[in-house]
């Protein structure tokens, strides 16, 4: 059976790696890793972390208060909690130059989606037209992806743009205020769909509504923004835990992968990575070399090589990821009621808008306030400190946000490079990315769409409070080295095997040749499956 | 320097704003958090200008200045100190023991009643904002002009 060696534990990587060593193979990955610290009093509620911990500022807020949001800080109404911080946190060599885009890396055991929200969306045939296969190709990964991962869903509305594949677990418990959205929805239907294109329904979560052997089911805690204490929220660790059960799996955490040499002009000969524990570069060999580093890592270790082995910087055109607008609103039919803070706290309703052309489809997701950080909403209100105090109490039960995401297509002006380093030493990662010239129409389109549903759902948009978030934000980066049914340099084949590189395969959203609306995770874990199952 | 305000004046300050913020007393763990945020330098360093640290003086010194100035710095000083503090302040309470409870429940009454009482907030508010331009709004000017004569003439960037 052929060595394979695996760059990155995210997502891609681990579900990548365990369809390998299901089949045999022997499989290195190297990772910088930072873990994941443990889980403290794992059957408290939130509430109850701020009544029993020792110390819950330090909890919530880190212990230099890095939690706290202040005014002015770039329009978000939330941020990263410090018991997600060791998922962000750069290796010192690690620099990145953005012009146009706001870039987040991650460098965590299990990558970025140890921080995700869990949305599971499957792509269909429109929104994977420019893919060299149809939805029926992947469907048995995303039933496999499912299986192995858990993902809540039903048979609804939705359906029509997200297609029902296999295990599909029963959906989550919908808090008051959902249900009450679902509800009035529900009553208007046939207006909201015919009139404005709208579409509401259940969420597809990354959560257990079922205890499984390893994991239990979702107990509504509330604590998933700060690590969900009992694993019912997935994260690509547990499968990373699942890959070392098996004895032909090495893993290497605290190793920086800087490039790949190369043995002749097609071939990768070994891999050089800074052993981070000991400051010293080791180089490591196998048959076949697979990148899942994440699309902007994999691009980078891409270019370093060739730029090692022939002097010549490469540009990456296509660099794709999804605009986003938080577009927040207020439930006046939820006025003075009592918020709950033991529900699953992400989003458990999706909107779909139907596009006049099938690519452009509107994906949101819809999520009701539970727990969670509140001062960064109240300083936002346009009042003074306490008056914003007395009325968010007030109406914190019909709070919610709506997350529009559009998609996104390769346009050759949006790139990546490098600028080389002093000496030997790692080259800076350089970044540029301008909107397409009609997007400003489409972002006032669909906030018009979002405005006008919500109103008919007894909902106010209050003024001012609509948040264009910069590209990059959304974390769903693709197309730099896109798959490609012709044998063009900087591409990969429909298996994901590299033109350039015989023996190199990348399985990230690198490969990706279009980025719909949809969130990309599910189709990242799906594709991986997909090609550890048809190339090895 | 050290700009950290002494110990007693930083529990003053905590006491000052928990009160106004809550209505109650800080706990000693709220206290001590707050000394202890300021201790880390956890508030972003900015360069608050002699206007808006008098801001933060007058409403710390001034409990019934206090509202008045929320008011003011709620349009003209957003992200002023004392805005700051206050937001630090907001997020030591919103998950501290007991505290916390602050931040959950609607006041009771029926959705008329809390309609109603959300309009006379609000209201009250576009009072105090009022107000606090008719006093503050030419202590800020005459702050403005003393530092634009204190630059001196000829004295122009770029
Ligand atoms: C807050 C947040 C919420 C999100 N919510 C959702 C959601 O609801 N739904 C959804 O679909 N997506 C979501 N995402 C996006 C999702 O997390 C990513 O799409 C996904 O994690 C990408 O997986 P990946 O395996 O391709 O790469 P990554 O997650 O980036 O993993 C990269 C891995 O490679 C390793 N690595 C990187 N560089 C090197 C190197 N040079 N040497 C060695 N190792 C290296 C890292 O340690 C890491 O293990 C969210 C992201 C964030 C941050
Ligand atoms: S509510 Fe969130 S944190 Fe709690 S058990 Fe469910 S998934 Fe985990």
């Amino acid at each position: 059976m052929a060595s394979v060696l695996i760059v990155g534990s995210g997502a891609s990587a681990v579900h990548f790696a365990l369809s390998v060593l299901k089949k045999g193979h022997e499989v290195t990955m190297l990772d910088v890793g930072h873990p994941k610290p443990a889980a403290l009093n794992p059957d408290d509620s939130v509430n109850d972390l701020k009544a029993r911990l020792s110390d819950p500022v330090r909890y919530f807020l880190g212990e230099r208060y890095e939690g706290v949001v202040y005014p002015g800080s770039k329009g978000e109404y939330y941020g990263i909690p410090p018991t997600k911080h060791y998922v962000f946190s750069p290796p010192t060599a690690f620099h990145v130059e953005a012009t146009g885009f706001e870039p987040l890396s991650s460098f965590g055991q299990g990558g970025l989606a140890e921080a995700w929200t869990g949305g599971a969306y499957p792509f269909n045939d429109h929104d994977l037209a420019a893919f060299p296969f149809r939805y029926r190709d992947l469907e048995p990964y995303y039933g496999e992806v499912a299986r192995r991962i858990g993902i809540t869903g039903a048979n609804d509305d939705l359906a029509r743009f997200l297609p029902l594949h296999a295990h599909l677990l029963e959906p989550l418990a919908l808090d008051p205020h959902s249900l009450r959205l679902l509800a009035d929805y529900e009553r208007q239907r046939r207006d909201l769909n015919r009139a404005l294109g709208c579409y509401l329904g259940r969420s597809r979560t990354a959560a257990l509504t079922r205890d499984t052997d390893d994991r239990k089911a979702c107990t509504y805690r509330g604590r998933c923004l700060w690590g969900c204490p009992l694993d019912a929220l997935y994260t690509p660790s547990l499968t990373l835990k699942e890959c070392q059960r098996y004895p032909g799996f090495r893993y290497l955490p605290n190793m920086y992968v800087s490039h790949f040499t190369l043995a002749g002009s097609r071939r990768v000969g070994g891999v050089v990575a800074e052993d981070l524990a000991r400051t010293a570069l080791r180089e490591l060999h196998a048959d076949t070399y697979v990148l899942a580093a994440g699309t902007l890592s994999s691009s980078q270790i891409f270019m370093e090589s060739f730029l090692k082995a022939t002097g010549k910087t490469l540009t990456l055109p296509g660099l794709m990821d999804n605009r986003q607008i938080l577009i927040p609103f207020v439930n006046l039919r939820m006025l003075g009621q009592t918020y709950p803070p033991e529900s699953y706290q992400y989003h458990q309703l999706a909107l779909g808008i139907e596009p006049p052309r099938p690519e452009e489809y509107v994906h949101g997701l819809i999520t009701t306030l539970k727990a969670a950080m509140v001062h960064p909403i109240i300083h936002s209100l346009p009042l003074d400190l306490r008056t914003s105090l007395f009325v968010f109490r007030n109406l914190r039960a019909g709070l919610g946000i709506v997350n529009v995401n559009l998609y996104d297509r390769q346009r050759p002006e949006n790139h990546l490079t490098l600028r080389p380093g002093p000496g030997s030493g790692r080259s800076t990662l350089v970044i540029h990315y301008t909107p397409a010239a009609g997007e400003r129409i489409a972002i006032s389109r669909a906030i018009r769409t979002v405005k006008k549903l919500l109103r008919r759902l007894g909902c106010l948009v209050p003024p001012g409070m609509i948040h264009v978030r910069p590209m990059g934000a959304s974390v769903h980066y693709a197309g730099t080295i896109p798959m490609s049914t012709t044998a063009a340099p900087r591409t990969v084949s429909k298996d994901c095997r590299s033109h350039d590189l015989d023996n190199l395969y990348i399985v990230d959203g690198a490969t990706f040749p279009f980025l719909p609306a949809k969130n990309i995770t599910f189709t990242l874990m799906a594709n991986a499956v997909r090609v550890a199952e048809t190339a090895f | 320097m050290d700009d950290t305000p002494p110990q007693a004046a930083l529990d003053h300050e905590c006491r000052v704003l928990t009160s106004y913020l809550l209505r109650q007393a800080p706990s000693s763990y709220v206290l001590a958090k707050y000394r202890d945020a300021h201790a880390a330098d956890a508030l972003p360093a900015s360069p608050a200008g002699p206007f808006d640290r008098l801001l933060a003086r007058l409403a710390i010194s001034r409990p019934s200045l206090l509202k008045l100035v929320d008011a003011y710095a709620s349009v003209f000083f957003r992200t002023g100190l004392l805005r700051k503090k206050m937001v630090l302040l907001l997020a030591i309470l919103e998950v501290s023991p007991r505290l916390h409870a602050c931040f959950d429940s609607p006041d009771p009454g029926g959705t008329v009643g809390l309609l109603a009482r959300i309009a006379v907030r609000s209201s009250a508010f576009l009072l105090r904002l009022l107000l606090a331009v008719v006093v503050l709004g030419p202590l800020q000017l005459a702050f403005a002009l003393r530092s634009t004569l204190a630059a001196g003439p000829g004295r122009r960037d770029g």
